[in-house]
């Protein structure tokens, strides 16, 4: 049991960590809940396999797809910020859902269905602990999470930019007003979630399915880590994201609730609304 | 090998015959869209057909094949089957959908139409008028199991099978006649494992367990994450043989897995790609500008057993005189599989219970036998 908790950590822990504080820092800094945030990363993912198979060195495939995974989430914060800052924050979620379905469509189309050849971004193993071999990517996944979180949370405390967009975040019409640079400071902020999401995948990506479809519904998992977090502590999201992959790992290895191994993520989400929602009248909450 | 084959088949060699009879209409229902799109699995029926046709029909009678999509949607699949039945055909060849079976089979019967199929679920293994060339979720880990006993001489033998609906019944019942060949029992079987999660719990837990091979029904996505997680734990093929089926049988599969897949063994339903039986049919798909691909070739072989069958007929080709054909039919071989082609009156038909062996290096597949390993009679068919 320890065992599968162990892998299930060192394998995606760190993959689900990165991908919630992304989606913390977009709904903190720019309102947008962001189902996409997998998918961009999915995307980069491919066009690294696409590049690598054809004979190009892997740093040089890892730098483009993470360059195009880039590109993605900045031309959905582009469309975002230009179509639809005044919208709510509800009509905000529900295109990125649109966004995150259109994304695995264009994919299929383009890369097909079949498994790609993803390897690992740092061959080798690190570790072993209990008897289970942790690979040198699940320990650079791991420190990935960590190092971005920690420059997330610092540059928001101690930088002038970061003050910029904790301004933005508290109220981006005023901040406007104010002659901030709101929207261009969002499209960064865009560009840093799609660069992140790309590396998460790039790690994640060697160890499970390769579908489209599976990978790009990874920010389920990361979107219950983020809520533990009440979308706004991030080393609380990177927590959860860790907790959530041994979760992952030990309930497969418990052959009577491995059937629920992929159900977890949902439990977590519905159990968390109902504590946040508790103290609500159904008036209110209708 | 043409002229043989096209002997062998009722038709005459390429480009000697114009076929002037009426055409012979025959329909597939299949999944090219939806839930679990198969996109490739008919194509190769359609290559066979352009060949025959080019070579002058069956007897002289084109072949008119019509392959509509139900997008894994029953209602469409039944309503399609109705309106290939409208339409004329006398018989169904080559389909693979995930409802045809399950929701048309009782309307076959109805009907007296025949369909030489493709089977996606037990329930197109459990009927009279259906016949799967593939040997199915059932046959497939159960020759598995038994290959790793009674040809590997394992004793610890394990299985895992995904959360696919119907799987982990198929799997219970394989066990059985597992048991009932060898005497032995899995060391430990793992069903209903998530498909998107990480495998590497499942692979400790036969790592743990001691198992020394495991079958394991992998597709393509899935196979090629668990062969880099049991090689990620430092464990060989000496100490634990992976064992898949035909769906890994594939140069994406040798792409994908990289050295993390040298010693994978595979067993499949049909012979391998470089084994005589297979090269006419490696001829047409070169000449359809398909790829090599195991999809592929259950196609090809369903219109190949069709094909033989009404080549045979002896006066109008209707659906009444093929389904006699195939309800009256002696078993005969098909060269791309390893059991002879059945049908006759029985309730159900599994006619392919063989397994051609191949083992993955050195990136490429290397045959362990040049024949097939058939399920003993002992198996549960």
């Amino acid at each position: 049991m320890l065992q599968a908790a162990i892998a299930g950590l060192a394998d995606s822990g760190g993959a689900y960590a990165a991908l919630a504080v992304c989606l913390v820092l977009l709904l903190r800094t720019t309102g947008v809940l962001n189902f996409a945030a997998a998918a961009t990363g999915t995307f980069g993912t491919y066009v690294m396999s696409v590049i690598y198979t054809s004979g190009v060195p892997y740093g040089v495939a890892a730098a483009v797809g993470v360059l195009v995974g880039t590109a993605l989430s900045v031309a959905f914060g582009l469309a975002l910020t230009r179509w639809f800052f005044d919208s709510s924050p509800a009509h905000r979620t529900t295109v990125t859902i649109a966004l995150l379905i259109g994304t695995i469509a264009v994919a299929l189309r383009i890369f097909g269905d079949f498994p790609r050849l993803m390897p690992n971004l740092v061959n080798g193993n690190a570790v072993r602990i209990a008897s289970v071999d942790i690979s040198n990517t699940d320990v650079v996944g791991l420190i990935f999470a960590f190092v971005i979180t920690a420059g997330v949370t610092q540059t928001l405390r101690r930088t002038e930019i970061g003050l910029r967009l904790r301004a933005i975040s508290q109220g981006p019409v005023a901040s406007e007003l104010l002659a901030l640079p709101v929207r261009s400071l969002s499209v960064g902020i865009w560009a840093l979630a799609g660069a992140v999401s790309t590396v998460a995948l790039l790690v994640i990506t060697p160890d499970r399915s390769t579908e489209i479809a599976d990978l790009s519904l990874l920010v389920v998992p990361a979107m219950a880590a983020a809520l533990l977090a009440s979308f706004r502590r991030y080393w609380v999201a990177v927590v959860g994201g860790l907790a959530l992959g041994a979760a992952e790992g030990l309930l497969s290895y418990v052959q009577s609730l491995s059937d629920y191994q992929a159900v977890i993520p949902f439990v977590v989400i519905v159990l968390l609304l109902l504590y946040f929602e508790r103290k609500e009248t159904w008036g209110d909450v209708r | 090998m043409a002229i043989a084959a096209g002997v062998g088949l009722g038709i005459a060699a390429p480009g000697s015959a114009v076929s002037a009879g009426a055409p012979i209409k025959i329909g597939a229902i299949t999944s090219l869209t939806g839930p679990a799109a198969f996109t490739d699995w008919s194509d190769g029926a359609a290559a066979l057909f352009k060949r025959i046709n080019a070579s002058g029909g069956i007897n002289g009678h084109p072949v008119q094949w019509t392959d509509y999509d139900d997008g894994g949607n029953p209602t469409q699949a039944s309503d399609l089957a109705r309106k290939l039945v409208g339409q004329g055909i006398v018989a169904f060849v080559a389909s693979l959908s995930l409802d045809d079976c399950a929701v048309n089979r009782q309307y076959y019967q109805q009907v007296g139409i025949v369909s030489i199929d493709i089977g996606s679920d037990f329930t197109c293994f459990d009927t009279p008028n259906m016949d799967p060339v593939n040997s199915g979720p059932l046959i497939d880990p159960e020759l598995q199991m038994i290959y790793a006993a009674k040809v590997l001489h394992k004793t610890k033998i394990c299985v895992m099978a995904y959360a696919v609906p119907g799987e982990a019944e198929d799997v219970t019942t394989a066990i059985k006649g597992f048991e009932q060949v060898t005497g032995l029992k899995p060391t430990l079987t793992i069903t209903g494992f998530s498909l998107t999660g990480d495998q590497t719990p499942a692979v400790l837990k036969f790592r743990n367990a001691g198992c020394q091979a495991v079958s394991v029904s992998a597709d393509l996505n899935h196979g090629v994450p668990f062969v880099k997680d049991v090689a990620a734990q430092g464990i060989s093929e000496k100490k634990m043989q992976v064992i898949f089926g035909l769906a890994t049988y594939s140069p994406a599969f040798i792409k994908a897995v990289g050295a993390a897949g040298n010693g994978v063994l595979m067993g499949l339903e049909f012979g391998a790609f470089d084994t005589p039986g297979d090269q006419q049919m490696l001829a047409d798909f070169k000449n359809d500008g398909l790829p090599d691909s195991a999809d592929t070739v259950t196609g090809w072989t369903a219109a190949y057993a069709f094909a033989h069958v009404v080549a045979g007929i002896k006066g109008p080709i209707t659906r009444a005189s093929v389904t006699h054909a195939f309800k009256t039919l002696t078993p005969f071989n098909v060269p791309t599989m390893g059991t002879p082609f059945t049908f006759g009156s029985a309730s159900a038909h599994t006619p392919n219970t063989a397994s051609f062996w191949v083992k993955l290096v050195n990136g490429k597949f290397v045959d362990q036998s040049k024949s097939f390993f058939v399920l003993p009679a002992n198996g549960v068919r």
